[in-house]
């Protein structure tokens, strides 16, 4: 499966420990600046679609974890999420690394 | 446990709660309280970190987000799930059922399915009629980049004049707005062939004609850049290629005689291609910059007819812009010829079908309308039948099965009527559209590009299922009304008050929408009648009217012309029956004929001819006025065989009398007119009665004839008085014609009724249809009414036998009956007075001196269309009158 940029973010918070839904916003929203806002609608949807294919499971809370609400369900990734976060991040990598070739200033300039 | 709160969480969550039903409810299920619950987390935050405008902001996020992933969610869950695939599954038995259902009741069937089809098919036939003469582009690649040229004249109140020769030729490769332009005028030309001469339309186009169109001929070359100097060579329409040279392709390098010259055939036009129109048989290449470009006073010579083509990306409004810039410098360079003259750019599809726009979309309101009458009369049939299935379903429903189940099967079954009255909706859709196109009924353009094609049996398809929707609303609510399950154990049958009220407003709006149509009918027809009837200034009954084309190459110089009409009028007056004849130029409500305007001025004035008003000329035999029925206010014709060195004569018809000469009698006094050799002076020897040149809607403008010997034309049209049936005269006019020197064939012989009456076929056509819908309407409404009149006295039998037993008396009763009808139809009548006050202004553009509001109309219509339903109440209620008290009582 090809993994839309949300995917990767929402897959890379639940990769260390297991999170909910506020926490995944917030981890995310820390990790851009502030720039990457999840909305509801919006992040149960990659949810759903990411549960639906098997890449994040629903998880017990973690030992330490804020015991204030009932209805907060906790994710974290599966095996098979972390591998196709692996394939994905090296896809990327290939284009990064390709585009800072490309970008580099012409050598042999110094005058 | 306390949860996070900030003030006005209760109210947003509530109204997130009620916007998250955007998303489908398997998604609800499963993530619902989880975003309930990030939306509070989030609101809370944003609260504490930047008061009420972090609040604001974070709803506005919150509702674009829902708003945009909700429905995109709803749409992914139902391709994932194969939902189409499971419907069809559980669909296949539904249709057997329905279509069981259906056969059981053959005579509910055939009358529901009938009475869709007719207002089916004639929706279908008005939507392709519209789709293709108003819709579609024009048969030519890129039609939209087409458009015509035109010069008006705000001041002067000439619009949309064909531009003169020399401005054309000026405004050619004048702007970049415009790729290419072409120039044409119609006109007719006699072919000759071993002995056959026949005088066929014609068209001289420019050579770019073609090119501008983007048109190839079929067979053979378009014209080429240096050709048309000044005429030919010659393209052929396909039909003329296919009749005169029976589809012989070595007709191409052949030579052809056109008018007394010949000319060398090049190509061979596609079928079907009929531009400027259907009737011109050849296209002669024109180069008319030879012909007028040594003249410069032919530069207010205003007859052309142009297409252009727009250059790729540009705008009509840029085209005007850059032409008026053009055609500004133009009118500073010659003010006298073009002070006050604009340019217009229009686009050619909407020259094309201008006058049929009107007259197709008030047609196909008229069908939208029977066939929503339609619609509520179905809906009638199949709540009086539900009433009997009622025990049906609720014995189903006791059965187990659900509401949703029930819905779908009704829905099915709605489905399959709908399909088979499209069916055979496209059967009378297309019997119609063939009928109008045999009658050429309101002469509507591209009538030929009209067909039954992919898009209109899409539209039909959409038909089908709108109209199931309608129709089925009512019978469904009904049938799956949560009393349905109890009423198995009341009675068989049920007329509950609910499917009363729905039963008898669905027969008000067929009282309603069948009187808007015979509204509709009624004055279109009173319209038609006053347009039939209509003083046009001259006696068209009895007259024979036909044209004569000489060939400039057959006859020698002004005097011959002037000769040849003289004796041709001598003979043709002779003939049996024909009681005078006379000739002119153009005649009226004639599209055929050379029909223009010059500037004219008082004597002594000195004004330049862009400046002066204009007046129509007709060049007329003095036999011409009593041929044609004219009538003299004033003095008399002008004398025949005056010579072109006498001082010029006119008649003039009264509003020119009145715009020179107000209160005065003009005989005697002499006009300037702008004709040949500049201005000249014209003696009036009589003034005429206005004649309506453009039929009875147009308005009168200025008129002067002048005589014929004094300004001889080669082509005339030519009027016969006859004493009885002008048909009866045409044979022996056109030997006449044929056999004097030097052989000339007569073209269009048509008597003047016919003339008008073509002048008229938009109106015939409107009056025709109108009376067919509202004919239509009527039945179905007064069926509608008397049917559920009946239903409800069947239903009522029982309360009837106790009140005839207790004394009631039975006419008593049956008028109570017709009461309540008459009540019914009161509303209904109301609702459709209503309905045609609002179209009324629509209307009006249409009609021809006929009141759209016009109260006699209105109230003697709905006084009829009340009388119908109290006849139909009145019949409906005579089983009371047989009505055994004692045996309905016993009755269940």
């Amino acid at each position: 499966m090809r993994l839309k940029s949300v995917d990767v973010h929402v897959l890379v918070s639940l990769l260390d420990h297991p999170r909910h839904g506020y926490g995944i916003v917030k981890e995310i929203r820390s990790r851009s600046g502030g720039s990457l806002r999840l909305e509801p609608g919006n992040l149960y949807r990659v949810l759903r679609r990411l549960l639906d294919v098997g890449l994040i499971e629903p998880s017990e809370p973690p030992e330490q974890g804020i015991t204030d609400d009932d209805r907060r369900r906790y994710y974290v990734a599966t095996p098979a999420g972390r591998a196709t976060l692996r394939k994905e991040i090296a896809r990327m990598r290939a284009v990064v690394e390709l585009a800072e070739t490309r970008l580099r200033p012409p050598v042999g300039r110094d005058a | 446990m306390t949860r996070p709160q900030a003030p006005g969480l209760g109210v947003a969550l509530a109204a997130y709660r009620a916007m998250l039903r955007l998303f489908p409810r398997r998604f609800r299920d499963s993530f619902g309280g989880e975003a309930e619950g990030l939306f509070r987390d989030l609101y809370v935050e944003a609260y504490q970190r930047s008061g009420f405008s972090g609040v604001i902001a974070h709803l506005g996020r919150t509702v674009i987000n829902t708003l945009r992933h909700g429905p995109a969610e709803r749409w992914a869950l139902r391709r994932n799930r194969e939902v189409y695939q499971g419907l069809g599954r559980r669909l296949g038995p539904d249709f057997r059922f329905a279509w069981r259902t259906l056969r059981r009741a053959p005579g509910f069937t055939l009358t529901a399915v009938l009475t869709l089809a007719l207002g089916m098919g004639a929706t279908i036939a008005l939507y392709s009629m519209v789709s293709g003469v108003l819709v579609q582009p024009l048969p030519y690649p890129e039609a939209d980049r087409l458009v015509q040229l035109w010069e008006s004249n705000k001041a002067t109140e000439r619009s949309k004049e064909g531009p003169s020769p020399l401005n054309v030729r000026d405004w050619r490769g004048s702007t970049t707005a415009i790729e290419d332009l072409a120039a044409w005028y119609l006109t007719s030309g006699t072919f000759r062939d071993d002995g056959v001469a026949e005088e066929n339309r014609s068209a001289q186009v420019t050579t770019s004609f073609f090119r501008v169109l983007g048109v190839a001929p079929a067979l053979g070359r378009d014209f080429l850049d240096d050709e048309g100097s000044p005429y030919g060579p010659l393209i052929l329409s396909h039909p003329f290629w296919l009749r005169v040279f029976g589809g012989d392709p070595g007709v191409i390098g052949r030579t052809m005689e056109l008018s007394g010259a010949r000319y060398e055939v090049v190509g061979v036009m596609p079928e079907g291609f009929e531009f400027p129109d259907p009737g011109v048989q050849y296209w002669l290449a024109w180069d008319f910059d030879a012909v007028y470009g040594p003249r410069p006073e032919t530069r207010t010579w205003r007859f052309l007819q142009t297409v252009a083509r727009l250059s790729l990306g540009t705008r009509v409004s840029d085209a005007k812009a850059e032409l008026s810039a053009v055609h500004r410098a133009l009118g500073e360079r010659y003010p006298d010829a073009n002070r006050g003259w604009e340019v217009e750019v229009t686009r050619l599809h909407d020259e094309v079908v201008s006058e049929a726009r009107a007259t197709l979309l008030l047609a196909l309101g008229a069908v939208a309308a029977l066939l929503l009458l339609a619609c509520a009369n179905v809906a009638n049939l199949l709540l009086a039948r539900a009433s009997h299935r009622t025990r049906e379903v609720s014995l189903r429903q006791a059965l187990g099965a659900g509401r949703r189940q029930l819905l779908r099967q009704l829905t099915v079954e709605h489905l399959l009527l709908a399909f088979m009255a499209g069916v055979a909706g496209l059967l009378i859709g297309w019997t119609l559209l063939e009928l109008v196109g045999v009658m050429d009924a309101g002469q509507i353009p591209r009538l030929a590009e009209v067909a039954i094609d992919g898009p209109v049996l899409l539209f039909a398809g959409g038909l089908v299922v709108a109209t199931s929707l309608l129709f089925g609303l009512a019978p469904a609510v009904r049938l799956i009304a949560p009393d349905g399950s109890r009423s198995m154990l009341v009675s068989g049958r049920v007329a509950g008050p609910a499917g009363d009220w729905m039963r008898k407003g669905l027969v008000a709006v067929q009282i309603g929408l069948a009187l808007a149509l015979l509204v509709g009918a009624g004055l279109f027809a009173e319209s038609f009648a006053r347009l039939r009837t209509a003083d046009l200034g001259f006696a068209p009954s009895g007259v024979l009217t036909f044209r004569v084309s000489l060939d400039s190459q057959r006859i020698d110089g002004q005097e011959d012309i002037a000769r040849y009409y003289d004796a041709l009028l001598e003979r043709l007056g002779t003939l049996p029956g024909v009681v005078s004849a006379g000739a002119a130029q153009t005649l009226p409500v004639n599209p055929v004929g050379n029909d223009f305007s010059r500037p004219y001025r008082s004597a002594g004035s000195t004004e330049a001819p862009a400046d002066a008003a204009t007046v129509a000329l007709r060049i007329a035999t003095p036999g011409y006025f009593r041929a044609a029925g004219m009538r003299f206010l004033s003095g008399g014709p002008f004398p025949a065989g005056l010579n072109p060195s006498e001082p010029g004569v006119a008649v003039i018809n009264e509003t020119l009398a009145r715009r020179l000469w107000p209160g005065r009698d003009p005989v005697g006094e002499t006009l300037e007119i702008d004709f040949r050799q500049g201005w000249g002076p014209y003696r009036v020897t009589g003034v005429i009665q206005d004649v309506m040149h453009r039929g009875a809607r147009s308005v009168a403008q200025e008129e002067a004839y002048l005589s014929h010997s004094q300004s001889p034309y080669l082509a005339m049209s030519l009027v016969l008085r006859t004493s009885g049936d002008p048909d009866a005269v045409t044979e022996e006019a056109r030997r006449t014609v044929l056999t004097q020197p030097p052989g000339q064939p007569g073209h269009h012989f048509v008597s003047f009724d016919d003339l008008i009456a073509d002048n008229t076929a938009a109106d015939a056509f409107l009056a025709l249809f109108l009376a067919l819908f509202a004919a239509t309407s009527l039945v179905l409404a007064a069926a509608g009414t008397y049917g559920v009149v009946a239903y409800g006295v069947a239903a009522r039998r029982r309360e009837f036998g106790i009140r005839l037993a207790l004394g009631a008396e039975a006419g008593g009763l049956r008028r109570s009956v017709t009461r309540e009808t008459l009540a019914l139809a009161a509303v209904g009548v109301a609702g459709g007075l209503v309905l045609v006050l609002s179209l009324g202004r629509v209307l009006e553009s249409l009609l021809y001196q006929v009141d759209a509001w016009a109260p006699w109309t209105l109230g003697i219509l709905s006084v009829a269309m009340l009388v119908v339903a109290a006849l139909a109440g009145l019949l409906s209620a005579r089983p009371i009158t047989r009505l055994d008290p004692a045996a309905s009582l016993r009755a269940d």
